[in-house]
């Protein structure tokens, strides 16, 4: 701001000019807004061996846009499945949906190892905000996956040598 | 008839106004000491109208010109302003610290003598002036510049920020703030008050 002073009935007039200069921090609240949970629904994936599951969770949100009531205020968000290590990638569960939700996890266990409740995690990124200290925040997948019963009703066959 | 030679008597001398003093100074003097202008004995009018007065002079004894004086406005008598004016007796100490007392100040002595009657006259005055040398330049605000997106609009209150003139002139100046904003910024400023 610069300030001008002017008296002219002194002789001769008096002027002055005085400058004082300061700045304004304007910051924005999504570098450090803090990523919340997916709201799963079912709440726990439960699936049996051989067998597909879903369940489904809207657009994760973040603290300032719940704050600020704006959705996705903090632009786009990326999702990765991960194992209950958060490192591995999920080997039997699967995410589609369109951007921006809903989105759908799908279970597809087939091996008897995938029996029994994990824990997978979901990891949302905010691609705008890479230097958000919060970002890439994981969320818990509660899943589990029961035995198959005896069906014998998918037995495959195959052929007997000819009998000459 | 005898005429007997008159013994000296000085009760009827007569005086002369001083003449005028004119005293200037400035805010910025930090004080100073002026003369009071005393009324002079008339010894030649004096002496005419008295032969006891002719006879002091005229055997060595001086009608001498003691006596006190205190200094009133001229306008109403009035006491002066004891912090900007005061008198010793013999002098008018000036201590102008502000431009309330810029201006011309009339002054009237009252002159109270050993000999002669007391005499009043407007004899001094006391021209004040000042003259604007500088204005601070007030310091950046420390608080209040950060704006987070979204919040309600945010203000930097400058009003704290004081311009002081010096000497203390108290003038009224006229005063033209502008700004100089980076044009891609959204701040903006208050055109009713800048």
């Amino acid at each position: 701001m610069t300030s001008v002073f002017t008296y002219t009935p002194q002789d001769p007039d008096f002027t002055e000019t005085d400058t004082v200069t300061f700045s304004i921090t304007i910051i924005d609240p999504c570098e450090t807004t803090v990523i919340n949970d997916a709201v799963f629904s079912p709440t726990t994936l439960t699936v049996i061996n051989g067998e597909t599951g879903t369940m489904t969770f809207n657009e994760v949100t973040d603290s300032i846009e719940v704050l600020r009531n704006i959705d996705t205020l903090c632009q786009s968000r990326s999702y990765v499945l991960y194992m209950n290590d958060g490192v591995t990638p999920a080997s039997f569960l699967t995410l589609s949906g369109p951007a921006g939700g809903p989105h759908t996890i799908t279970a597809a266990p087939t091996l008897d190892a995938h029996e029994g409740p994990w824990q997978f995690k979901l990891k949302t990124t905010l691609d705008a905000y890479p230097s958000n200290a919060n970002n890439d925040h994981m969320t818990s997948i509660p899943v589990v996956v029961n035995g198959a019963s005896c069906n014998p009703a998918g037995l495959g066959w195959v052929a007997t040598p000819q009998v000459t | 008839m005898t005429i007997a030679a008159a013994d000296c008597d000085c009760t009827g001398i007569i005086r002369t106004f001083p003449t005028l003093v004119t005293h200037t100074g400035a805010v910025s003097d930090g004080g100073t000491t002026v003369a009071i202008p005393e009324g002079v004995v008339d010894q030649t009018a004096s002496e005419l109208l008295n032969p006891k007065i002719r006879k002091c002079f005229s055997s060595g004894t001086v009608c001498n010109n003691s006596g006190s004086t205190y200094v009133v406005k001229n306008t109403d008598n009035s006491q002066l302003n004891a912090a900007f004016l005061s008198s010793t007796g013999t002098h008018v100490v000036v201590t102008a610290t502000n431009g309330d007392v810029v201006g011309t100040h009339n002054l009237r002595i009252v002159m109270t003598n050993q000999y002669g009657d007391t005499i009043e006259y407007d004899r001094l005055d006391i021209v004040i002036t000042c003259t604007i040398a500088s204005i601070n330049n007030v310091a950046a605000p420390t608080t209040g510049l950060q704006y987070v997106l979204y919040e309600t609009t945010h203000s930097v209150d400058l009003s704290g920020s004081v311009y002081t003139q010096t000497p203390d002139c108290r003038f009224i100046l006229t005063m033209a703030h502008t700004w100089a904003i980076d044009a891609a910024s959204p701040i903006t400023v208050n055109q009713g008050n800048p």
